[in-house]
């Protein structure tokens, strides 16, 4: 064999081993590429599925928002909350109201720090909104629960969700958190009682220290009667003829 | 002998003009084995290696199908960003967009296949990862996040809906027919001074006012603002604490008078288990106890339904905090508002109410929105 020969086949040899070696080099990466491939198109599909989901829930397409939510579960490795906390506001928008409490809750048991603040807001209006469709549904008692138990959501609120910081994080930036936090504490406590003065009460059952007002008997019977007109205007405002200034607010 | 050699001599050359002769067929004896014996001297010169030969032959010209791919992944790039900055995230995200970026990534992938196109195909690559509709998309999207920008593709009907003046669910001519914002301001006056006054007057209390009137406006239920405002009063809250038990039943019968010389109903006291709609445990959480004898917080409420006017007088007492955690909530309310951390405050909400300024022009809107609410 010439020298010539030989170069040539020791360059082929050489080209092989590199090919070979590239071979394997690719064979092995390749979970690893997969991998930041994946890594890579979860954090880009997030984006798209989030902005999506919201960007359907303006315009009431609520099955859309509900649909680009639900591509967030996929892999929900990155802020866990945020899946079923779309999916869930995207349900309550449609009324599905059980199944967006499911989801909602599901959110809250996945929220950590601040993040449960916003989640907390909305797990509370779904509930309240059950409350109003049960009071709609002439079922006092189970309305009275809903607000109880939205009411007890509300409570259960951490203080820090009162900060700046939790307000920044907030999924409606154009409210105060806390303020809207306080209006449906108000509201859920004004329902709870419309509720209970729904319900026949024995006078006598009344303890010593309660704090009823005193007053002298012509007041007493002007207030009987304004007690007794206001629990009728009540009434027929809960039978839904009047629907009140106090409506569930509208997650978002 | 000389003869032969000139006759030899002249057969070679004859005819050609002086070029030299041609090798005979098989070139001619022994020059192979003489080349091999003798190789030709080397001449010095530059010496390429391997990577260096492969550049040289990369110099031929790019294929022009490369070069229009290039010239397509920047502009398709380029129109990413512009749209990006346009805020179009929607359109960044749509289908068209979708498709095109699929186009040229198939175009882009086959150059790197063509003869004379890796290196083109290559940057075309590379620019296709970093500017693509996801990259791209994804950017513009945390833009519109920050800005809160989220307008959707709204149809007409809906930016119409969305510029309803009144609250969806309630009767427009509720807000025409109730109390104004000024009425209400009025009312809350009036009443704020009967009670500071004859609670002073009984009680011997000092009052402070607590932060300012606030006026915010609500949502109208279809995805806009109405014209309608949530509207609390100014706060005022006594400067002395109230802690006995039988001085707070009598503060609270003396409101409970008060206002109902003024058209609201009698107060209800939420803290009040006996009477409250809420559960035990729940008043516990809200309120520090379920018995009004050591409960932190002492809340009732009264409104002038159908009118708008709620009212709230809270009664706050720090030595009912069992753990301190009531008086860290009052001095963080403290340290935000300036009121006093304990003792009785009152004030004023009314919801979906209408500013007297606003009514002619709330109307006129109304009237593209026939019976709509």
């Amino acid at each position: 064999m010439t020298d010539a020969q030989s170069a040539a086949s020791a360059l082929l040899a050489s080209n092989r081993r590199r090919r070979r070696i590239r071979r394997w080099i690719a064979i092995g990466t390749l979970p690893l590429t997969l991998a930041a491939l994946l890594f890579v198109g979860k954090l880009l599909s997030m984006y798209a599925f989030a902005h999506q989901a919201i960007s359907a829930y303006v315009v009431d397409d609520y099955a859309g928002s509900e649909a680009s939510a639900r591509g967030q579960e996929f892999l929900n490795w990155f802020e866990p909350y945020k899946a079923p906390f779309n999916v869930g506001t995207a349900l309550a928008g449609a009324e599905k109201l059980p199944e967006a409490r499911a989801k909602l809750e599901e959110s809250l048991a996945l929220a950590h720090g601040l993040e449960v603040c916003t989640v907390r807001i909305n797990l509370a209006l779904v509930i309240e909104r059950q409350g109003d469709a049960a009071r709609e549904a002439g079922d006092g008692a189970a309305a009275a629960q809903f607000y109880g138990e939205a009411l007890t959501i509300t409570a259960e609120t951490p203080e820090e969700c009162d900060s700046d910081e939790a307000q920044q994080q907030s999924s409606d930036p154009d409210r105060d958190m806390q303020q809207t936090k306080e209006d449906t504490e108000d509201r859920l406590k004004q329902k709870q009682q419309d509720q209970q003065q729904q319900q026949p009460q024995d006078p006598e059952e009344k303890p010593e220290e309660q704090q009823e007002p005193q007053p002298s008997e012509d007041k007493l019977d002007e207030l009987k009667e304004k007690l007794e007109q206001g629990q009728q205007e009540r009434d027929q405002r809960q039978d839904g003829d009047e629907p009140g200034g106090s409506g569930t607010d509208k997650p978002w | 002998m000389v003869m032969d050699r000139e006759k030899q001599r002249q057969r070679y050359i004859a005819g050609t003009e002086g070029a030299p002769p041609v090798p005979p067929p098989g070139g001619y004896r022994g020059a192979k084995r003489q080349q091999a014996l003798y190789p030709p001297p080397v001449v010095p010169g530059p010496v390429y290696s391997a990577g260096e030969t492969a550049a040289a032959a990369e110099k031929a010209p790019s294929s022009v199908f490369s070069r229009i791919v290039l010239v397509a992944a920047i502009v398709f790039a380029a129109i990413l960003l512009i749209m990006m900055l346009a805020g179009g995230t929607d359109a960044l995200y749509g289908v068209t967009l979708f498709a095109l970026q699929l186009v040229i990534a198939g175009l882009v992938v086959a150059t790197l296949f063509t003869p004379r196109g890796r290196m083109l195909g290559g940057i075309a690559l590379a620019i296709t990862l970093l500017f693509n509709v996801a990259t791209v998309g994804g950017l513009s999207a945390l833009r519109t996040s920050a800005a809160g920008t989220y307008d959707g593709m709204k149809s007409d009907e809906q930016k119409h809906e969305e510029a309803y003046p009144g609250i969806k669910g309630t009767d427009p001519q509720d807000a025409l027919d109730q109390q104004s914002v000024e009425d209400i301001r009025a009312a809350a006056a009036d009443l704020f001074a009967d009670i500071r006054e004859q609670v002073t007057a009984r009680f011997g209390y000092d009052w402070v006012q607590v932060g300012d009137e606030d006026l915010r406006p609500e949502r109208n239920g279809y995805g806009g603002e109405s014209m309608l405002y949530e509207f609390a009063t100014e706060g005022w809250a006594t400067t002395e604490p109230i802690q006995d038990y039988d001085t707070k039943v009598a503060v609270m019968d003396l409101i409970d008078d008060i206002v109902v010389d003024h058209g609201m109903y009698g107060l209800y006291a939420f803290n009040d288990p006996s009477v409250s709609g809420m559960d035990p445990s729940m008043i516990a959480k809200l309120y520090g106890s379920d018995d009004p004898r050591t409960q932190h917080t002492w809340e009732s409420y009264t409104e002038n339904y159908p009118e708008p006017m709620r009212f709230y007088a809270d009664i706050y007492d720090l030595s009912n905090d069992a753990d301190g955690s009531f008086q860290r909530t009052r001095e963080a309310q403290n340290a935000r508002t300036g009121e006093p951390l304990e003792g009785l405050q009152i004030v004023v909400i009314a919801s979906g109410v209408l500013q007297d300024a606003d009514r002619e022009e709330f109307q006129k809107r109304l009237e593209e929105y026939p019976g709509f609410y």
